[in-house]
């Protein structure tokens, strides 16, 4: 089947029947899953997938129809019955199919070939020799919850009303691996993994193995603290989920809407110099990086938060209409959903300190390692999560901790920023170094 | 329309037991198809507008093949009679073996799921303008409750999915699930002070489901919670008696209980209840079932998909572990049979094992005797999500609605407080049970395995010793 032109029929038929603008969204490709645990494999998946999405306004109105099944007959019903819901529906005043320009070419290098072509006993050694390690690695790893090996290849197609359907290419390669290490009765679960567009930039599967042994054996003994105030120490697994919530909190659409506490304060301090955050869609070879986004707009580097200060919130194209702003091309959408603001690669800019260095600065904290549950109420700002982690005494790593909540607001938190480590790493499209949070409250004993 | 019309040619008998020849052809002991057809329709309203009016159709099909405890895994999207075959290869391909004798035949119709839920409004025959005009009265309902509501978001989603599931045992059934949900946000504002409250209503039947409750009365309940918490003072940090409420309060048991009772962690000793049946686990007064078959409960399923009954399966019964759940693959590995639980996302998703509608039984006391018994501690009235570490029981909740209970009375509100715990202790730690039960009227979808599956739960008010609430007041 050839997509692209199905892509350009859709919106031309819808046109035809009275779609005043109209985009169709298609998103095709292979996927492979493989688990193993106990050196066997337990399952593998592979398929083939495509699925199609078509976002059409009439008279103000949207109306949106989506579907798995790409026969005639079914897309052609979906066609009528997306015009149907939208000619029912009443106008929104920001609705509308943005005309970006066409994206310039750029080689984002976003597509490994050898994805594709490697064979899968390859692939299935990379899941094996993972859970292997981890094995290997302490004998206290009694037993694991497997390790897995994934990747994706696939084709991303917008087609808009009225210009040339536009498209790219993209791959991804993910290794997890969960050991449990028992001591006495005791267990705990270790988790690491690595996400990247090509297989020759994924740390080995050996290390994913080591790196997650090392995680669970690290918690053996850990113990509860008394309810106190402390610094916290994030580190980049960490950080990175905390870094998302930043994201989120900067999602424009929410902030026009009052849900954010990032409400009204552009151009204000809301963190403190260490605090420094950026929205990239261009970095080669990343897991967030795309020419476009999926309303078709350029990906761009946006400098959201700089030294503290907000310069600039995230927005697709009804929220920078409705703002009166521009797109920071911030769109991403499933076939089956319209677009809603998302990142790219977004990340806090490391520091120049080494990890070391920022943990020794620490006088009484806990360096969290996992955290657990959801407690994150972007509206105020309010953040309880729970966690566990090592505690840090004097500047030094002495015993596990777990069973406690951190919590605090988010402004505090960002103003709380004292130190920020080099260690940059990704965990899909958010990336975060090594930080520290000078206080917090935490809830134990 | 709704129903791709190319269903029927996909599941017609001869064309299924060609693709389980197909799926058995490397030598896999076991093959199942599962065949797919959903219609879904969402009406989103925010800002005053309408955001979205769609119309889903998620049609595939899905093969698996098993050898001992490997399984193999194909999908393929649409209905083509052609690309089924194919899955059917890929999915042999992945599990070879010696030679087996092939499916056994199909019946020329398939049976027809016994149904627990009894759907009268069909969504399918509910018309765009209707839908649009539920979710509008919504909107105008939470914004006419109090002059501090600022935003409202409004979901109506309903799904009409038909499935039908065919193995190389000769089973042919089919069932057809209808889902309806309302969810509200709403965001109220004061002083420049802003919080937020939320609210589902969802069960496994038609718009019959508005007659539980109104999308009125569903509006005004979250548009309350945001402006009770407009008051709310800081969360109290440190352990103390928690009362969990009734309904909502039952996500509690789905995480930090539920999941360690799940076959496949059973079976690969992953649980901490492993090896624990006819084990006292819990204090007396604690029952704890998962039931399947609670007629338009959100959760509720008259066949899993795997093709098994849905049935009531007795986890804990005054304190003793009485069961596990089990989907068929970890209950052949464990010698048992399948309690009907195992579920999946869609068709592109393998089966694993699921709750459905989990709760614990009442017990004797009233609500009020259980607040009044208690000198000081923290009252969760309504929890939203949550999460556990299935090795080590270890859980975290966030709290949508809590107060602070002091000298026996509900007091103050307070926000952003978390309960975290370990579910082991927990069930010996329960000192009250309540006798008002109630099934949560939201539900919550569960995730396990990257897929997603609707979920009941239900709990009466219990009191608990000891849980550490996390807050910001110390």
């Amino acid at each position: 089947m050839d997509y692209l032109e199905l892509a350009r029929d859709v919106t031309l038929k819808a046109g035809k029947r009275g779609a005043d603008q109209c985009d169709c969204y298609i998103e095709r490709g292979r996927n492979l899953t493989i688990k193993v645990r106990n050196g066997e494999v337990e399952s593998i998946e592979r398929a083939g997938f495509a699925g199609l999405g078509i976002r059409l306004i009439v008279g103000g109105s949207l109306g949106f129809g989506f579907t798995t099944d790409l026969s005639p007959e079914t897309v052609a019903g979906l066609v009528e019955r997306s015009l149907d819901f939208a000619r029912t529906s009443t106008p929104d005043p920001y609705a509308g199919i943005a005309e970006h320009p066409v994206p310039d070419k750029v080689d984002l290098e976003i597509n490994d070939p050898a994805i594709t072509e490697t064979p899968l006993e390859e692939k299935t050694g990379m899941a094996l020799a993972c859970e292997q390690a981890a094995y290997d690695h302490d004998s206290r790893i009694k037993y694991t919850y497997g390790a897995s090996y994934s990747d994706q290849s696939g084709t991303v197609i917008l087609a808009r009303l009225g210009s040339d359907p536009i498209s790219y290419d993209a791959t991804r390669v993910d290794i997890t691996c969960i050991p449990v290490a028992e001591q006495d009765g005791e267990r705990r679960m270790g988790v690491w993994y690595c996400s990247e567009r090509f297989l020759s930039d994924m740390e080995p599967a050996a290390v994913v193995g080591q790196t997650a042994a090392r995680r669970a054996v690290a918690m053996l003994g850990a113990r509860g603290v008394p309810t106190q105030k402390a610094s916290v120490v994030f580190d980049p697994s960490t950080g990175s989920e905390l870094v998302g919530e930043i994201f989120n909190s900067l999602d424009g659409e929410d902030v026009l809407r009052g849900m954010s506490f990032m409400k009204d304060r552009l151009g204000e301090q809301v963190g403190s110099d260490e605090a420094s955050f950026v929205d990239d869609g261009r970095i080669p070879r990343r897991v967030g990086s795309r020419p476009f986004d999926a309303e078709g707009a350029p990906t761009t580097r946006t400098l959201a938060i700089d030294k503290g200060m907000v310069k600039t919130y995230f927005y697709d194209a009804r929220s920078a209409r409705k703002a009166g702003v521009s797109s920071t091309a911030n769109a991403r959408r499933g076939f089956d959903s319209i677009p809603h603001i998302a990142a790219n690669n977004f990340y806090m800019i490391p520091g120049r300190a080494t990890r070391d260095d920022v943990i020794s600065g620490v006088n009484k904290g806990v360096m969290i390692t996992n955290l657990l549950g959801f407690g994150v109420n972007i509206t105020t700002g309010d953040y309880s999560r729970g966690a566990e982690g090592l505690w840090i005494e004097n500047g030094r790593i002495s015993h596990p901790v777990d069973g406690i909540t951190i919590a605090g607001n988010m402004a505090d938190m960002l103003r709380g920023i004292v130190a920020v480590a080099s260690d940059l790493r990704f965990f899909g499209r958010m990336g975060s170094p090594t930080f520290v949070i000078d206080r917090m409250t935490m809830a134990g004993d | 329309m709704g129903v791709p019309e190319n269903l029927k040619a996909a599941c017609d008998k001869d064309h299924l037991e060609k693709v389980l020849a197909a799926a058995l052809a490397k030598g896999a002991e076991f093959a199942e198809v599962y065949v797919e057809a959903r219609t879904t329709d969402t009406v989103q309203v925010e800002e005053r507008v309408v955001r979205e009016a769609s119309r889903g159709i998620i049609a595939g099909v899905g093969v698996r093949t098993i050898i001992g405890d490997k399984i193999g895994y194909a999908y393929a999207d649409g209905l083509n009679p052609r690309s089924m075959l194919d899955a059917a290869g890929v999915a042999a391909e992945i599990v070879a073996g010696p030679p087996v004798a092939g499916p056994v035949g199909l019946p020329a119709e398939p049976a027809e799921a016994e149904r627990f839920s009894h759907p009268s409004v069909y969504p399918i025959e509910i018309g765009a303008a209707k839908k649009i005009e539920v979710a509008k009265a919504t909107d105008d309902a939470a914004r006419s409750h109090d002059a501090r509501v600022g935003e409202v978001l409004v979901a109506l989603v309903d799904s009409d999915r038909s499935v039908h599931v065919a193995n190389s045992a000769g089973v042919f059934v089919h069932d057809r699930r209808i889902l309806t949900t309302l969810r509200v946000i709403v965001v109220a504002e004061e002083a420049g002070l802003r919080q937020t409250g939320g609210r589902t209503l969802s069960g496994t039947v038609g718009y019959e489901l508005f007659e539980r409750e109104t999308p009125v009365e569903v509006a005004r309940d979250a548009a309350r919670q945001a402006v009770i918490l407009l008051e709310a003072d800081e969360a109290p940090a440190g352990k103390m008696v928690v009362v969990v409420g009734n309904g909502r309060g039952g996500v509690l048991l789905h995480e930090a209980i539920g999941h360690g009772f799940e076959g496949d962690f059973i079976r690969k000793q992953t649980s901490l209840f492993t090896g624990k049946l006819g084990e006292r686990v819990a204090v007396d007064a604690c029952t704890i079932v998962d039931d399947a078959t609670i007629p338009g409960v959100r959760g509720t399923c008259n066949i899993d998909d795997e093709g098994t009954p849905g049935q009531r399966t007795v986890l804990i019964e005054d304190g003793t572990l009485k069961g596990f759940l089990y989907d068929k693959l970890n209950a052949r590995l464990m010698k048992t049979r399948s309690t009907g639980n195992g579920r999946r996302q869609s068709y592109r998703h393998m089966p694993v094992v699921r709750m459905t509608n989990t709760f614990m039984t009442g017990g004797p006391a009233s609500r009020d005797e259980i607040i009044t018994s208690v000198k000081k501690g923290f009252y969760a009235k309504r929890i939203g999500g949550g999460q556990v570490d299935i090795a080590s029981g270890n859980f975290v909740f966030e709290v949508m609605e809590g107060y602070v209970i002091e000298d026996g009375k509900v007091g103050h509100p307070v926000r952003g407080a978390n309960l975290i715990g370990n579910g082991a202790e927990v069930l010996k730690k329960i000192e009250m049970v309540g006798n008002d039960f109630l099934m949560d009227a939201g539900g919550g979808t569960c995730g396990k395995a990257g897929q997603g599956v609707p979920v009941g739960n239900g709990v009466p008010t219990i009191k608990v010793s000891e849980i550490t609430v996390g807050g910001t007041k110390s």
